[in-house]
Parts: structure tokens; sequence; C-alpha cells
């Protein structure tokens, strides 16, 4: 039998190592790699960039298309699919001055039709409502410039416009095929074209060689869905992956210690936090809230939940974000103080609440602690971990919670994008604002904030945490940190909060 | 036997009358909304409602029920919520690589897990024979998300033979079926092992040890045709339930199998992909043990004879 085996083994054996030998003599020739694989955590259900809603598929329609502007990478924005983009006085009107030189994938030019439809189809589909309401109406002037009049001045505009769902496309493309195959098969004027999409494999992306800004360095992109995170990592370290996103925290030490792997980090643009539903009998009690508030030590969730990864958080807003402010005073860790809430509010002999929450390793860990933190000022949680689809259900489609945690990510780098959705009493329930609070107080200083320009946007946003931290609504508890791992010879990468990465910008050394 | 095959094929619309039924029923009382779950948790309640009466939710449960099996009897499973890609295309996308794996592991399993036991039946308790069961309880125990890791640690990372993950060559396969293969593997080595040990001691062995056969052809022709009924059955069984698909060999070789459609078709309620799979499951599962039964009468006079009666 030993025979046998060894026999069998042998010949497995013999067999890859000849195939092996293979591969490794053509990737010693000589000059940079010229093809990668990047590896997403789930395969994107469409790669219509305007019905999209995971930062995950953002990456592949950012290579596919192009937006009006881009960010510059210290909070604006410029122009990028286009030569201009002017603001009127009263900031009611954006006028977007057309880039003659660009070209669809078909070898069309691009027109100010196209920009035009493009809004228009962006606005219709109602994905990114909260960025298209102020949008009034979209004018082409002529073939040179087209005109977005606005109801409301909105400071986030030019981020919005950055962001997937303005992705510029082709009218003539999109009147000639129906959405379905939009989806599948993609036109923009983006750096990559679609070659392949196998259902479920991979993704197969290849330069655009007349691309406007100038044909990308890596010619073949391969992306290719890795739902395992160990898996992940293990791809990393055989070179079978070049790119992979938020790998366990507990892995950051192997990777570090790897000479052919690079990770980069940054904070998220999201703000992992606890979320209380305002209209619950028990929770409607401002003094119950200030009481969770003062109950709750950030720092032993970050030592005991993250691996010692991230910071407190003192904002709802995540740091990354334009409107941010460190000065924001957050919640203080005061026990005492929360039995003496609690005591005001006759609970001193303690309550009894519910914390529900998605199925999610590290999210369960961080219900444990808040749990037991809070056990010791008196209030009993009991901790109802539910499957994705009836968790949606039931937080945002009926409402039916106390207290849950998630955090709430931002689509582009703006206050605007976290705050509005989640406390405006027009987004009241699934919209996002599930903490149920409709002050009219509140969104006022919303409208506000959406407003005012880069210079008064901290001191708007301002108003709204303080008055969001001062009626306790909503506990922020920390940052935490995104983070992309590469093979060290991929250059170009810079952490993303969002995890959204444009892979034209990326080459090999 | 043609009869007899017949009615079971006639069996098998039922039992895939009966799964549907069942599965459609659970897919409706589990809680959760395909058109949230598409459109994400900032979607307004108008979208929610507009997406539902597009993918026709709105509609009572046996008129959706209804709905799907004259599709089906129109040789049309209907789009996927999700992807908004006919059911079949997407099936079809990915049993490839359910079949290739399934197929390898069964090769594998059955080329070293028979062989083993054979051996070790016929030197009952020698170092082989210990050795093996030895190695045939760690294989049947061990989980295999954690054999899977631990090969690709040590065949992709340390000795850098085998690529760790995909299916861009055939070496890709060896690693995820070897894997696969190691729970069936002990189950055969051992049921053969077993098997045999009843067999060698039938009055048939001391005769055809008697008649002067040699000692090959009494284990073989003899000994193991008599303990075969058994072993097709586990290797039917088991090809038949990998071909379901295996979730977490696919997670953690990252391949595109069926176990993962299903997985995340049903995380998403993607309805029509969760029925078609299940319903194509059910047909190859009841094509195998169908398959499985007729080879029993190849191996077992005495089974066929059966057959001919009934």
């Amino acid at each position: 039998m030993k025979k046998i085996l060894a026999f069998l083994l042998a010949a497995v054996m013999a067999v890859s190592m000849a195939a092996c030998g293979g591969d490794g003599s053509s990737a010693a020739s000589d000059g940079p790699r010229t093809s990668m694989v990047y590896g997403m955590s789930a395969e994107p259900s469409t790669l219509d960039p305007m019905n999209v809603a995971s930062m995950n598929t953002f990456t592949v329609t950012y290579a596919l298309y192009d937006t009006l502007t881009v960010s510059d990478g210290n909070g604006g924005y410029e122009p990028y699919l286009c030569d201009e983009v002017n603001v009127s006085e009263d900031g009611l009107t954006y006028t977007i001055v057309l880039n003659k030189e660009v070209k669809f994938q078909d070898g069309s030019v691009l027109t100010t039709e196209d920009i035009a439809y493009s809004i228009q189809r962006t606005i219709d589909a109602g994905w990114a409502s909260d960025m298209t309401l102020c949008i009034d109406s979209v004018e082409v002037v002529d073939e040179h410039t087209v005109e977005l009049h606005l109801n409301t001045p909105f400071g986030g505009m030019m981020g919005s416009l950055a962001s997937p769902f303005f992705s510029i496309m082709s009218k003539a493309y999109c009147e000639a095929h129906t959405d379905e195959e939009i989806a599948r098969a993609p036109m923009g004027t983006g750096a990559y074209k679609l070659v392949e999409w196998a259902s479920g494999d991979h993704i197969t992306l290849e330069a655009n060689e007349d691309y406007f800004a100038g044909a990308p360095a890596i010619k073949t992109i391969t992306l290719r869905p890795y739902t395992d995170k160990n898996t992940g990592l293990i791809a990393l370290e055989a070179g079978e992956l070049d790119a992979f996103l938020n790998i366990n925290p507990s892995d950051i030490p192997t990777v570090e210690a790897n000479p052919d792997l690079a990770l980069y980090s940054c904070d998220a643009a999201s703000v992992l936090s606890l979320n209380m539903n305002v209209e619950d009998e028990v929770l409607s009690n401002e003094l119950v809230r200030k009481a969770i508030f003062s109950a709750v030590n950030k720092d032993d969730i970050i030592v005991g939940a993250l691996e010692g990864l991230g910071t407190p958080a003192n904002s709802p807003i995540p740091t990354v974000c334009a409107g941010y402010s460190a000065d924001t005073p957050g919640s203080v860790y005061d026990p005492e103080q929360a039995k003496e809430y609690l005591k005001e509010a006759g609970y001193e002999n303690g309550l009894s609440l519910t914390l529900r929450l998605k199925e999610d390793t590290t999210n369960q860990k961080v219900a444990q602690i808040i749990k037991s933190q809070l056990a010791e000022v008196g209030i009993d949680v009991t901790i109802e971990v539910m499957e994705g689809g009836a968790y949606t259900n039931a937080i945002y489609s009926n409402g039916d919670y106390q207290l849950t945690i998630g955090s709430w990510s931002a689509m582009f780098l703006d206050a605007y994008s976290v705050m509005y959705s989640q406390f405006h009493k027009d987004c009241y329930g699934g919209t996002g604002n599930i903490t149920h609070v409709t002050t009219e107080e509140l969104s006022s200083l919303l409208d506000t904030a959406a407003q005012v320009g880069d210079d008064e946007k901290v001191a708007a946003y301002d108003a709204v945490c303080a008055n969001i931290l001062e009626h306790a609504y909503h506990l922020p508890l920390v940052y935490q940190q995104t983070t992309i791992t590469t093979s060290a010879d991929l250059k170009g990468v810079e952490a993303n909060p969002m995890g959204v990465y444009m892979l034209r910008d990326f080459y090999f050394e | 036997m043609a009869k007899y095959i017949l009615k079971r094929l006639a069996m098998m619309v039922l039992v895939v009358l009966g799964i549907s039924f069942i599965v459609f029923t659970i897919m409706n009382l589990t809680p959760g909304n395909a058109a949230q779950m598409i459109l994400g948790q900032s979607a307004n309640p108008e979208q929610v409602a507009k997406l539902e009466a597009e993918l026709g939710l709105d509609q009572p449960f046996f008129a959706r029920f209804f709905n799907f099996w004259k599709g089906v009897l129109h040789g049309d499973f209907g789009q996927s919520y999700q992807t908004r890609l006919p059911v079949f295309d997407e099936i079809l996308a990915r049993f490839p690589t359910t079949l290739k794996l399934a197929t390898f592991a069964m090769l594998i399993a059955t080329a070293i897990g028979v062989p083993v036991g054979v051996i070790s039946a016929v030197r009952q308790y020698s170092i082989v024979d210990g050795v093996s069961m030895v190695i045939a309880m760690l294989f049947a125990s061990v989980p295999s998300f954690v054999m899977g890791l631990l090969l690709q640690l040590e065949f992709a990372l340390n000795l850098r033979w085998l690529p760790a993950t995909g299916t861009a060559s055939w070496q890709s396969y060896i690693l995820p079926a070897f894997t696969l293969s190691a729970a069936t593997m002990a189950t055969l080595t051992r049921m053969t092992r077993s098997t045999m040990l009843e067999a060698i001691r039938q009055d048939y062995i001391r005769t055809a040890r008697a008649k002067g056969a040699t000692e090959g052809a009494v284990v073989l022709r003899h000994a193991l045709r008599n303990a075969l009924l058994p072993i097709v059955t586990v290797i039917g069984v088991d090809f038949g339930y990998l071909l379901g698909g295996t979730v977490v060999i696919e997670s953690v070789f990252s391949l595109a199998g069926l176990g993962t459609l299903m997985i995340t078709s049903i995380r998403m309620k993607d309805t029509p992909v969760v029925m078609a799979a299940v319903m194509f499951v059910t047909i190859a599962y009841s094509l195998v043990n169908l398959a499985v039964d007729i080879i029993y009468a190849y191996i077992d006079p005495r089974v066929k004879s059966q057959y001919a009666k009934g």
C-alpha cells in the first residue's frame, strides 16, 4: 500500500513540478509585469454604474467609465472628463465645459448630449437620490457646454459628480441596448475595456490604448472573487493575487514580515456605531440614551474586538470626510454618571434591552463587550444575531429594534453622504434614518450644512453633531481602518478610505 | 429492466415536484426581501415597491409558484433577480467546475480507498492495516476547511508545487479534489475492509481456494466482487452529494461552483436561482442513484433477477 501511495504522490508531484517549471521561466523574463490579478470580496451583480450599491463593484466601474470630476487627494475635486466645471455665484448653476478629445471605447466622440443623458439617467435610476435630490434640470446649452440647474445650493455637488453614480455613458449605446445588456456588456470612456466575464469566476479587463489620459501601464487585469479572507491571504503569499482588501487584522503582522507583500492602510470612510431607536418606549427617554452613552468604553471595544486597530470615534462623521472636526466632543466613559442618569429616569433597579445585529464575527464581539459594559450599570442586554435579509427587513423596513450595531459608509468623501440619510426626517426608516429622529431642529441644521460652501462646512456640521450628541441619538464607537495588501512590486497604490481603487493608477516596478 | 428504469424516472418527476414546492415555500417563509437586498439598505420604499412589481414579487404565493412551473414546462427557468441573467446560464456556467471537482475527487477516493481497504482486510492486524486505519480515522475526522488550508500552506506556499486557488489549469484541481476526497476515501477504506473481511470468511472463498485458484484471483474475483455492493453504494451517494457543490471547499479554494452560487443566492433571496439549482442537483442526484442501481445488476446477478421479476 505504501508503494502505491508513494507512486501516486510521486507521479502527481512530477507532473505538477514540470508544469510549474514552465510558468517560472516565463515570469522571469525582463521588464515589469503587465498583468495583474485583483481580489474582490464578492462578484458584482451588475456593471451598470448607476445601479450599484457595493464599493467592491465601484473599483470595476471606475475602470470602465470615467466621471466629470475626480478627487484631487486633498479633500477637493478637479475636472477630469471635462475641461472645466464652473459654479455660479449663487451656487445654483454648474457649467460643464466639454473635453473634445475624449472618445468612447467604440470610437465615437463624447458629446454634451452624452453628458446630459448620463446625468438624467442617474436621476431616473434613483439609486443616488441623496445626491440628485438638489438637481432641478440638466440642459445642453450648445455642443461645448452643459448646465446643471440646482433648486438649492449643494456643497457636495463636486464630490457627487466624482462618485461612480455619475459615470458618463454613451447615449447612443444606452439607447441601442437594454439595461440587462448594459449591465453585462459595459461600454464607456474608461481606461479599461471588459473582455470577459466568466460568471462567478473572473472578470477580465484589457487596457484601452486610446484612453484620453494615456493608456494605463498594466495591460490585463483579472478580477476574481475571494470570499474567504484566509484564502485571499494564501493566494497573495503564493503570488496568485496582486491586491486584496481588508485581510483579517490578526494577519497584518504576517504580511508586514513578508518582503514580497506590501500593506497600505488608512481610516475608513465609515463609523462603527451603536444605533438606538428613539421611537422605542424605553429609548425615547433621553436619560436612558445618555446613560448608555456614559456606560460604553470605546477603548475596551478596540482592544477586545478589533485587535487594537482603530481609534475611538468622537463624531458620527468619518475622519476622512469633509466636515469632520477632531474637536467635536465625543461621549465620555463614566459608569457612575450612567447610574445617575438611570436613577433619574426611574430605572434604579435596572432595565432590559435587546440588541439586534447582522451575523458578523467582529460586530458580534463588539456586541458582547457592550453587553458586559451595560451590565455594569444595570442594563441587561439580550443579543439577537440575525441573518442578513431578516436584519434588513427588521431594522430598515420595519424599524423593529431597540439597539443595533452597524456602520454607514460614505459614497463620497463629504459629511453629507453619511449624515443626511442617517438623520434627516425625509430619510425616515428604510432610506437610512433608522434612529427615527425627526426633529425639525436637526433636519434644518442638516439642510444648512448641505448648502454651505467648504469654508463653513466644519462649523455647520459641528452644530449638527452637537445636536446629535447632546440628545444622545446615536453613539459613534470606533473609526476602523481599511487596508489593501498588494504584491511588493505593485506601485501607484494609496489606501482609499472607501476601498475603491483607480486601477489605471497601478503599475509594476 | 427498462420497465424498472421508466418507473424510477417517473418517480423522479414526483420527487422534483415535491422538492420544488418545499424549497419555494421555505424561500417564501424566510424573512428578507429580494428587492430590498438588491437595492441595498438605503433604498426608499417606492424603489423597493417598483422593483418588487418588476420581479413579480407582489403576486400571491401560489400564483408565483404556478408561474414558475409554467415557465419550467416551457423550458424557461426564469431570470436571476440579482444578475437578470437566465438562471440556466448561471447554473451551466458553474456546473463544469463542480462536475470536474466531484469526478476528480471520486476517482482519487476510489483509486486509493478501495485498494487500501482490500490490502488492510487481506493483511488484517498487520502494520499496513494499522497505519491505514489510523490515517482513515484522521481523514474522516479532520474538517475539510482545515485540511484544505493545511494542504494549501504545504503544497502551495512552502513547496510551491501546486496553485492554491482558482481554476486556471488542471493542476488547480488537485488540492481541492484531494481535500474533497479525504472523507469519502476514509469511508471507502473502512467499508471495503469490513465487507472484505466478511467476504473472505465465506464458504465460497474456501471452495475457491480448494479448487486451486491463485490468491490474487480469490481476493479480486471472488471476495471483492461479493464485497462490492456496499462500496458502490457509498461511491454513488457521495458522488451525488458532491455534485450538489461544496460550499466550504469552493470558498477555501476560491472556485466558482454550484455550492457558492446556491449560498449567495439563498442569502440574496434570489428564489429563481435557488429553485433551479436545487432542482438541477435533485435530478443529478437521482440519476446517479439510478445509475448505481443499474450497476448493482451487473455486479450481482441476484439483484438483476429481482429486476426481472419486478
